[in-house]
């Protein structure tokens, strides 16, 4: 037995492997390497210590394999991990001049010295020989233990991709089902490269990607989006919309449709450069819809007040006069108030639509009696009238009955009110109304000296468009009025 | 002008305002022709002599500006009424004294003294 082990020279060990090893500072610069690694270079160990790693061995930096070694290395300077390479051009200068083609797999570990990476080890295998291993694999068999490390390392790459496919999966799909449009415009000839759901929903599901923004989208050039995405891929500077109009097309074509927009072009600059333009935004044509029609019910709205506001002023004006006295007026008043304010009831309930003429009336008359409407019967259909005929007919309907409660078959106990009608369609949303107002059982009554509000009313404007003919009859009985109107109506 | 013995056209589309404003010129002495549709209002421009006329801008929502023009052709001073405080009149009437609902009676003197029939 041994009472400790043998010392092993290390760096030995290291020059005689059969591996070829190079030892490089953090900072890419040769510091050692093996004899089978000047082997499969073909330099002498002069040639190669002491200079930067890619000096030693010059490849054009724009090649796919310089980029591929140094972001590499790069990564296992920042993460202090082992990174592989599973297959890597990298052509070697031949001592007789010229380069020969050569292909390598390379494991790049890192040597940890206080927290940080001080040095990073390559095992790199030409692999150029692999084709000649599948070529001749009789004589293969001293080769054999080179190629299962090369499988090794390319079966941890390809796990390493698989997860880099997965992770791009993923962001393809957030970036696909993301809320807001996206698109990705590249060149100077603006060609989509990327586009989301959201955006080809926005241009109704053209297909873009491929196409520059002229062939895809034809209309918006002349709205100046192509010459504003050249703008920003010029200036580098970003551009800012809020709610801007654009025209877009519909789907299958037809007349252009106006849809507002939120969206931003940020310049996607590489190394200084702007390579593209990155579209984002959100199609905000439903929140303008909104708010242009909130804007609009509120003008309509004012107008409606202060058309209210005039007819209590008018109302005002026929309740107080010098003919009547004060007390008596502001009772008049109070309940032509109350019967604007039931028909108003009424037309608030239909949006201010319309309102049914059966409706209407029963409203005027429970206003006008309050719970006692027993006495009165009405019988007629239920047509739509416009609002404004409402409000006039509901007014109408008031004074009839305030006149029948002050002098006619409402004044005593007996006394009831017959209300019927008839309707025949007229042309163009107007329909021929036919009311008789039949008072029975109350006190003898005479014709009044002279006409008063609610008879004028009735007069000028039950209908809006041609005068209404009233007729009142003062019999013996009680009042007998037929009113016989055209009266713009609302279709259903 | 003066309203006394004046006759002046109404053009209003809500009966009771319109009955208001009727009473108000009445007192002021002037004699009243009441149309409530712009048709109506262009046949009594067309056969009546007309001293003054006060137009509601809407109508059914019809503008009412054709009657207005009528007016103009006929040298015959108007005035506009409107519910819609904001809107403004197009330029040929933008010199038309224009009163707002709800109106006083003062207000629609003081609107048709202002009057006057527009340069062509």
């Amino acid at each position: 037995m041994l009472a400790r082990p043998p010392s092993i020279d290390f760096e030995a060990l290291f020059c005689a492997s059969p591996n070829p090893y190079v030892l490089m500072s953090s900072d890419l610069t040769i510091v050692t390497m093996n004899d089978a690694y000047l082997a499969a270079t073909m330099r002498e160990r002069e040639d190669l210590v002491g200079r930067p790693m890619f000096d030693a061995f010059p490849s054009d930096p724009d090649s796919d394999s310089h980029q591929l070694l140094q972001s590499s290395f790069e990564r296992v300077v920042r993460t202090g991990e082992r990174d592989e390479i599973a297959l890597i051009r990298y052509d070697i200068e031949q001592p007789s001049g010229g380069y020969e083609e050569r292909y390598w797999s390379a494991t790049h570990t890192p040597l940890i010295d206080a927290g940080k990476v001080a040095y990073i080890l390559q095992h790199t295998v030409d692999v150029t020989e692999l084709h000649r291993l599948r070529t001749f694999a009789a004589e293969a068999g001293h080769h054999a233990r080179e190629e299962t490390g090369v499988f090794e390392r390319a079966h941890a790459v390809q796990e390493a991709n698989q997860t880099l496919a997965q992770e791009t999966q993923r962001l393809r799909t957030l970036f696909e089902q993301a809320p807001g449009f996206i698109a990705v415009i590249t060149g100077p000839e603006l060609r989509f490269q990327l586009a989301n759901a959201a955006y080809r929903r926005l241009v109704s599901g053209r297909d873009v990607v491929g196409k520059t923004v002229a062939e895809a989208l034809p209309e918006v050039v002349d709205q100046g989006f192509t010459a504003l995405l050249d703008q920003v891929r010029t200036s580098g500077e970003p551009f800012i919309g809020r709610s801007v109009g654009i025209m877009l097309e519909v789907e299958g074509g037809g007349p252009l449709e106006e849809r507002f927009v939120d969206f931003i072009y940020q310049p996607i600059s590489i190394g200084g450069e702007v390579t593209g333009v990155f579209v984002q935004g959100n199609d905000v044509t439903d929140q303008r819809r909104a708010e242009e029609h909130q804007k609009l019910l509120i003008n309509e709205l004012n107008h409606r007040v202060k058309n209210t506001l005039s007819i209590v002023q008018a109302l005002a004006m026929q309740s107080f006069n010098d003919r009547v006295e004060p007390s008596a007026a502001r009772e008049t008043f109070d309940a032509r108030l109350n019967a604007l304010s039931a028909a108003h009831n009424l037309l608030t309930m239909e949006n201010w639509e319309s309102a049914g003429l059966f409706d209407t009336i029963e409203a005027s008359v429970a206003a006008t009696m309050g719970p006692d409407t027993d006495r009165v019967s009405l019988r007629g259909p239920n047509i739509l009238l416009a609002p404004q005929t409402a409000v006039s007919l509901a007014m109408a309907i008031h004074e009839l009955c305030t006149n029948a409660i002050k002098y006619g078959a409402l004044s005593n106990e007996s006394g009831k009110v017959d209300i019927r009608w008839t309707v025949s369609p007229g042309p163009e949303k107007l329909a021929d109304v036919a009311i008789e107002w039949t008072e029975t059982g109350g006190p003898p009554v005479a014709a009044p000296t002279r006409r008063g509000f609610g008879t004028r009313l009735i007069e000028r404007g039950l209908s809006a468009e041609l005068r209404s003919k009233v007729a009142l009859d003062f019999r013996q009985s009680g009042l007998k009025c037929t009113i016989l109107a055209k009266l713009p109506t609302v279709s259903e | 002008m003066t309203l006394e013995g004046a006759t002046v056209l109404i053009l209003e589309d809500e009966p009771i305002i319109g009955l208001a404003l009727e009473d108000m010129l009445s007192r002021q002495g002037a004699s009243v022709l009441f149309a409530s549709q712009v048709a109506e209002a262009c046949e009594f421009i067309e056969q009546e002599q007309l001293d003054s006329a006060v137009l509601d801008v809407n109508v059914h929502g019809v503008l009412s500006y054709p009657v207005a023009a009528m007016l103009n052709e006929r040298k015959i001073p108007f005035i506009f009424a409107t519910g819609y405080g904001d809107r403004s009149h197009p330029s040929e009437f933008a010199a038309v004294p224009t009163i707002a609902k709800p109106y006083s009676v003062e207000d629609v003197r003081r609107a048709l003294q202002k009057s006057r029939p527009l340069e062509a």
